[in-house]
């Protein structure tokens, strides 16, 4: 579904991510893992397209997507949540989830001045699209509230449904349990879980925590300095030598 | 008096209402592109004179000089875009700032020099023959100017409110990479709201130059839009409609009860204030959404 | 060796025998055997380019005109138009660039106090001729400069006085009404007006203040309408005292307007609409430039030919008659002051014109210590239809 071949992206020379292949399945959650720096966030941007690859190619649903404008990449199913969240901070929980909706619902000024059917048939139906997905991320109470004054666990679920409200076929996670409590990793895991198995999307995690990476992904795939390490199951990852060394060493549970 | 009361704050309130429009199209310009925009003034005057031409060189009749006014001034909006704000897009945000006073002066001199100093009259939409009612004077000019401008305002609400275009905009302003992961252009966001913002400039022109008369100099008046635009926070549309509003009728007030010479003083006093103790603005509480 | 006193003293010494260059060269620089050199200063761009523009289209039409007609003496007029940029800096910038390389011998203006007046000092320590047109400030002409001459228009001192005592006049309550601008243009305006009311005694005044950019003048009004003031004066710029004479009307105010020489351009009216009907302004002469006089026939005719895009913006203005009258008593002097040029015999020349007539505006009168030319005004009146009329009367401020 998604693939990259052979990336790299430098910075003023500095080499942030080097020669680094991947692929993910349709249906499955893949993780990216490594230390700080290995370059795992670059290669996220790079797949949204807020940066471009200096070598090498991207390909979406078997499509290059390495030159396509970030809100296209977006439009056509790929989209993301990103470690400090970004949402629109004065727009009402309900409200941010239906701009992600938009582009799936079409009404103009004049029907909604003249309250038309047409219109009022789209915003009611928008409105309870929005609704279920909050429900489906348990955040349904909180719709009416901006989205700024939520605490950062919420407003990380609230980026999530705003990203499914595009209806993507590939999520992008950015950190999604970076400084989350022990129940709401069990509950990000579950959810996470649901949504490969019930919507049937293909997830691309980034994490540190060891206890979403390892308890739900289909496959691993670990960088170290930019470069590409390994890629495979849990358990294969888990006995890796080369990960090992460069990474899991005595760590345990967080890295 | 109530009657002398009632009087100044209509005065108060219609030359508000002006402000506010003026206010408005900077804070959007502001929050959506980072840039303060000093043309905005000059803009709104070149948008007059575009209606003038048409008029007295064309020949056109009021509504489609109007027209074409506001379209070439739009048009304008996307070339200060594109010939300049997008080549300085990665520079230092002084840099287009200072970019856009150079386009104002390009603009006024450029006007001076093809037009003429002197002023040219404009035509007002109604009657400038006053009603008297219970001791106050209305007139209908006045009214108009007050009308049109309530009614762009509300026609701008309706916009940000109730279309997916005004909310793709209020979102991209919020947070243009939030709004490039859910699919909006942030980039033809940007555009849109020069052209926007630059049509606006030439409607609030066409407002106000049959009661201020059209010079090269008519842009001054964007000095009480930006004193506006900070009383309300520089940041929210509503509060940037009711720091203009609020000038007005601190203006009318201060001119009467304590003194014209005074009455600057008086108003620019309370922006001191509100930059001082309030700097984010009168009204810009959690409930009013920034744009 | 060479220390750094040294340095100095060479300067210094460099500096005087510059001076003494300067001043040798001063007497006939720029002029020839067959030319006069003139150099026109005047804000073409800016604030301020109303009067530059009329002081360079007016100049110039005076100058070309005597050209045609074979010239002063043996001698044509060359000459070279610098803007001033309506800033003082521009101006002295200006200034020392038609003195110390364009090598004029007299300069045609410059055109705006904010610009001119700053220049005072350089313009009297050059020595070198200057004949204004444009600007108003009584600075100008007083204290007297040897070298520094106008003629045309009428100085904000004179016309303070000749308001005020108009005003007076016409006033059966004795009370007076002033809404003046708050900046350097209006203070000095209202300053001269009352002065003069105080002057003359026994007279009630009141004074509100507005901002070159408010739209709204109902506070001033309402506090005026408490009075019992029956004229008002209006000193400011042409566009917000065009509201104040249009809301005076609006609030049914049972006022005579009586504006400044900056309410009297030709479209005035027109901007201001019907409400402008009935009100007065001083006029710096009897002749209106649309007027039916000769000599302003004659001249309005040859303005729109030699400047059709000018004459499609409502011109010629009393600016451009100001100047073209001015840059015409220029004329005469250097015409009197014979074959034998030198800035002495100009400035001599200029003294001896009494009561010099152009038919374009009030005659002009200099003297040993009078720089002054014109003293007097009179007062314009806008009629039904917006059309406008001299009223009767000359008013001298001597």
């Amino acid at each position: 579904m998604l693939e990259l071949r052979n990336i790299v992206v430098r910075f003023d020379g500095l080499v942030a991510v080097n020669d680094v292949s991947l692929d993910v399945k349709a249906g499955e959650i893949h993780a990216l893992i490594g230390p700080n720096g290995a370059g795992k966030s670059t290669i996220i941007n790079v797949v949204t397209g807020l940066y471009r690859p200096s070598e090498g190619d991207c390909f979406f649903q078997n499509e290059s997507i390495s030159n396509r404008p970030t809100h296209l990449i977006a439009r056509s199913g790929l989209t993301r949540t990103f470690q400090n969240t970004e949402l629109f901070a004065d727009f009402s929980v309900i409200e941010n989830v239906m701009v992600g909706l938009d582009h799936e619902y079409h009404y103009g000024i004049v029907s909604r001045l003249l309250n038309l059917p047409r219109w009022r048939r789209n915003e009611k139906a928008a409105r309870y699209e929005a609704f279920e997905l909050l429900k489906r991320l348990k955040i349904e109470k909180f719709a009416e509230q901006k989205a700024g004054t939520l605490p950062f666990g919420l407003r990380r679920r609230v980026e999530i449904v705003r990203a499914l409200a595009t209806r993507p076929k590939l999520l992008l996670l950015d950190e999604p349990a970076a400084g989350l409590r022990h129940h709401e990793i069990i509950e990000l895991n579950q959810i996470l879980v649901e949504l490969r198995d019930e919507l049937g999307l293909a997830i691309l995690l980034v994490d540190h925590v060891m206890k979403v990476v390892m308890a739900i992904s289909n496959r691993v795939t670990v960088l170290n300095f930019g470069r590409h390490v390994a890629t495979g199951s849990v358990r294969e990852i888990r006995s890796n030598p080369d990960v090992i060394a460069a990474y899991l060493g005595g760590a345990g549970g967080h890295a | 008096m109530v009657e002398t009361f009632i009087q100044l704050m209509l005065g108060g309130v219609i030359a508000g209402s002006v402000y506010a429009l003026i206010a408005i199209s900077l804070v959007l310009i502001h929050n959506g592109t980072g840039v303060v925009n000093f043309a905005f003034g000059d803009q709104l005057m070149a948008g007059v004179y575009v209606l003038v031409f048409s008029q007295h060189f064309l020949g056109l009749s009021l509504a489609p000089a109007v027209a074409i006014a506001v379209v070439v001034s739009g048009l304008f909006g996307l070339a200060i875009q594109f010939l300049v704000m997008a080549p300085l897009r990665n520079r230092p945000v002084l840099i287009p700032i200072v970019a856009t006073i150079a386009i104002g002066a390009v603009l006024r001199e450029g006007i001076r020099a093809f037009m003429g100093p002197n002023a040219w009259p404009v035509p007002f939409l109604l009657s400038t023959s006053p009603y008297h009612i219970g001791g106050v004077s209305i007139v209908p000019s006045d009214l108009a100017i007050l009308g049109t401008s309530v009614i762009i305002m509300l026609c701008l609400y309706a916009f940000f409110e109730f279309t997916k275009y005004g909310q793709a905009i209020l979102a991209a302003c919020a947070n243009p990479t939030g709004a490039l992961i859910v699919g909006i252009p942030a980039g033809a966001t940007t555009t849109s709201i020069w052209i926007l913002s630059s049509m606006l400039a030439a409607i609030a022109g066409i407002v106000i130059a049959p009661l201020t008369t059209l010079t090269p100099d008519i842009g001054l008046i964007a000095i009480k839009g930006f004193a506006a635009a900070v009383l309300g926070g520089f940041a929210s549309l509503p509060g940037a409609v009711v720091g203009g509003v609020l000038l007005g009728i601190i203006e009318a007030m201060a001119g009467y009860y304590i003194s014209s010479a005074m009455k600057d003083i008086a108003s620019y006093a309370v922006l001191v204030a509100v930059i001082v103790f309030r700097p984010t603005g009168l009204f810009n509480r959690a409930s009013i959404r920034k744009v | 060796m060479v220390t750094r006193r040294d340095t100095l003293k060479i300067a210094g010494a460099a500096m005087v025998l510059a001076a003494a260059k300067t001043t040798y060269a001063a007497e006939n620089t720029g002029v020839t055997d067959d030319k006069i050199r003139i150099g026109i200063l005047g804000d073409l761009t800016g604030f301020a380019a109303i009067w530059g523009s009329g002081n360079l289209s007016g100049g110039t039409m005076a100058f070309e005109e005597i050209n045609a007609a074979g010239g002063i003496n043996g001698r044509k007029l060359e000459y070279i138009s610098v803007d001033s940029e309506s800033s003082a800096p521009k101006g002295i910038a200006g200034f020392k660039r038609l003195v110390d390389q364009e090598k004029v011998f007299a300069i045609f203006g410059p055109t705006s106090s904010a610009v001119g007046v700053p220049m005072l000092r350089t313009m009297a320590g050059s020595g070198v001729p200057i004949f204004i047109s444009a600007f108003s400030s009584p600075l100008a002409t007083n204290p007297p400069s040897k070298n520094i001459f106008r003629s045309g228009t009428l100085n904000d001192a004179d016309q303070g006085k000749i308001l005020a005592n108009y005003v007076t006049r016409i006033s059966s309550k004795r009370s007076i009404a002033i809404m003046r601008q708050s900046d350097e243009y209006g203070k000095t305006g209202a300053i001269n007006v009352v002065a003069q009311l105080k002057e003359i005694g026994n007279v009630k005044f009141i004074e509100e203040q507005f901002n070159a950019s408010d739209t709204d003048f109902t506070s001033q009004l309402l506090r005026i309408r408490q009075s019992d003031a029956d004229v008002l004066v209006v000193y400011g710029y042409p566009a917000p005292s065009a509201i104040v004479f249009r809301q005076v009307k609006q609030l049914s105010l049972p006022l005579q307007i009586v504006g400044s020489t900056a309410t009297t351009s030709r479209s005035y009216a027109a901007t201001v609409g019907k409400e402008a009907v009935g009100a007065r302004s001083m006029f710096p002469t009897k002749y209106l430039p649309e007027g039916a006089d000769v000599e302003i026939v004659k001249f309005r005719n040859a303005f729109e030919v030699r400047f059709p895009d000018l004459a499609r913006q409502t011109r010629p203005e009393a600016t451009d008659q100001m100047a073209y009258h001015g840059a015409k008593t220029l004329i005469e002097g250097l015409r009197r002051a014979g074959r034998d040029l030198t800035r002495e015999t100009l400035i001599k020349a200029l003294e001896g014109l009494k009561n010099f007539e152009t038919g374009i505006a009030n005659a002009s009168t200099f003297g040993p210590d009078r720089r002054e030319g014109n003293r007097s005004a009179y007062v314009v009146e806008v009629k039904e239809g917006l059309g406008r009329m001299i009223l009767p009367g000359e008013y001298s401020a001597i």
